[in-house]
């Protein structure tokens, strides 16, 4: 990503470890996670499903499961719920958790430099075609 | 001796005019029955003789049974002595011979399980009617397919029954009663290791024992409207809900007679349940319709009025042209006719999908 398709939205110490902010880079809306092992994720604000914000949703871990009925906490600083219906989005991919290809979330690509943190201006290629599909529905 | 069951004064033959159906049938629920629970006592160890003898009878579950012209069977299927579905020369000439059926899998209707006995007791019901299955129908005629009774309220029992019983000619199945709470439920999954170790499917049938959500309507009509669907779905979810499928992954179960066309609903339904509380149940790897489409089938009868534009569209929202299984229910009164039932102008190879080859392939016949 070159400098000019970038954006700096905000410093490393303006988003402590574990917690998320909504930043923007042009006229795009997006959910910055900073995971407990320092990892900075950004991904699109807006739920697929229904439109909720994700920013007023939880960023964290989830439920995983080693067999049927052995519950574990898992994905810690991975994850973004739903504030609405709970859906489940891996921040490093976008994917959802239940798997389907077609709900995702956008992801950016993130990079940082010093204390600042920057956003790639538009949607990391693989959610490219996932998004214009949503759009097109 | 059953009670709701009228006696004919001669000996019937069918009361249908049509010609035999030409095309070979699979016919996935037919229901042999016994004459009187005095059969079993041969097969039955002694401690138990006096609980029938002192009047224990079967078929209990007919404690439902609604008031009809002859009891749950076709008027033209009850014959001299015992319950429709007791003689053998009737069924072979109503059913085997008049609608070409290759193989009639014989699914009962006696479900230790749902009985109220002893643990015990139901346990010794359960290897009794194996073998009186075995001797009385199995071994008769090779058309026949049978399903292997188990006391369903006792899995680990039900699992050695199924261990004595698999390697016998001519098993296909393990059949449970709907009654038994939810088989999601890790104590049964002895009974599905025991269905995969064997190969054998895992059949569920609808009880009239069931109630609705709104417990036993006042009319017949409500409560096969309402009661089979409604256990069917309860089973279908619990078994997807609960990760069986993990846990077996060689695992079939085919639900007989709850209906099929309500598949498109339950298949969204949890769907969107499972993508809003996945939390609940991680262990699934995959969307619940895409395990009911590799591990469920569901038998036809009693078909609801489709047109074929209709039940093609159904099996398109169902993803899949392989999951109905023809079956007949011979011999009660809501029995399909294999050559009538279908919805004129279904294709072909549809047709001959539904009848025969989806399970063919199913059962591994």
């Amino acid at each position: 990503v070159s400098v000019a398709e970038r954006t700096a939205v905000c410093s490393v110490s303006d988003l402590a470890p574990g917690e998320k902010r909504v930043v923007r880079s042009g006229r795009r809306e997006m959910l910055l996670c900073r995971a407990p092992s320092g990892d900075i994720h950004a991904v699109g604000n807006i739920c697929p499903h229904q439109g909720a914000a994700l920013c007023d949703g939880t960023f964290g871990g989830t439920a995983i499961a080693d067999g049927v009925g052995r519950y574990e906490w898992g994905l810690d600083g991975e994850v973004v719920r739903c504030p609405w219906h709970g859906w489940e989005f891996d921040v490093k991919s976008g994917r959802s958790l239940f798997g389907e290809a077609t709900a995702r979330i956008a992801t950016y690509e993130v990079t940082v430099e010093g204390d600042d943190i920057f956003v790639a201006d538009t949607p990391t290629k693989q959610n490219v075609k996932a998004l214009i599909d949503k759009e097109e529905q | 001796v059953v009670r709701s069951l009228s006696v004919t004064a001669t000996r019937p033959t069918t009361s249908s005019r049509d010609p035999v159906t030409r095309e070979p049938l699979i016919d996935a629920d037919v229901h042999e029955m016994l004459v009187s629970a005095d059969q079993l006592l041969p097969h039955l160890p002694k401690q138990w003789h006096r609980y029938v003898k002192s009047g224990w009878t079967y078929p209990f579950f007919f404690t439902y049974g609604y008031p009809t012209d002859a009891g749950f069977a076709r008027v033209d299927a009850v014959p001299l002595v015992g319950p429709a579905g007791s003689d053998y020369d009737l069924m072979r000439e109503q059913l085997l011979e008049a609608h070409n059926v290759e193989t009639a899998i014989l699914t009962s209707l006696f479900f230790p399980g749902d009985m109220r006995v002893q643990t015990e007791f139901g346990n010794a019901l359960a290897s009794a009617y194996n073998d009186w299955v075995t001797e009385t129908w199995l071994d008769r005629d090779e058309r026949f397919r049978g399903s292997i009774c188990v006391n369903a309220s006792d899995p680990q029992a039900a699992a050695r029954e199924i261990d004595r019983v698999a390697d016998r000619p001519r098993y296909i199945q393990v059949i449970l009663g709907p009654m038994n709470g939810g088989y999601g439920e890790e104590r049964f999954d002895p009974i599905f290791s025991a269905a995969e170790r064997h190969g054998l499917a895992v059949a569920i049938h609808g009880s009239a024992r069931a109630e609705t959500a709104i417990g036993y309507p006042e009319y017949l009509a409500e409560w096969r409207v309402l009661g089979p669907p409604q256990q069917h779905q309860a089973q279908v979810v619990s078994l997807l809900f609960h990760g069986v499928f993990e846990r077996h992954p060689d695992l079939r179960v085919v639900f007989v007679e709850g209906g099929w066309s309500w598949l498109p609903h339950l298949m969204w339904r949890m769907d969107e349940n499972y993508r809003s509380l996945r939390v609940e149940l991680p262990w699934l790897k995959r969307m619940p319709s895409e395990y009911l489409l590799e591990h469920m089938r569901f038998t036809t009868q009693p078909m609801e009025g489709v047109t074929a534009t209709q039940l093609i569209q159904l099996l398109e929202h169902i993803g899949s042209d392989e999951i109905l299984l023809f079956s007949s229910d011979y011999p009660h009164w809501d029995f399909d006719a294999s050559n009538r039932v279908m919805p004129a102008g279904l294709p072909t190879d549809l047709l001959r999908k539904i009848q025969y080859e989806n399970a063919k392939a199913w059962y591994r016949l």
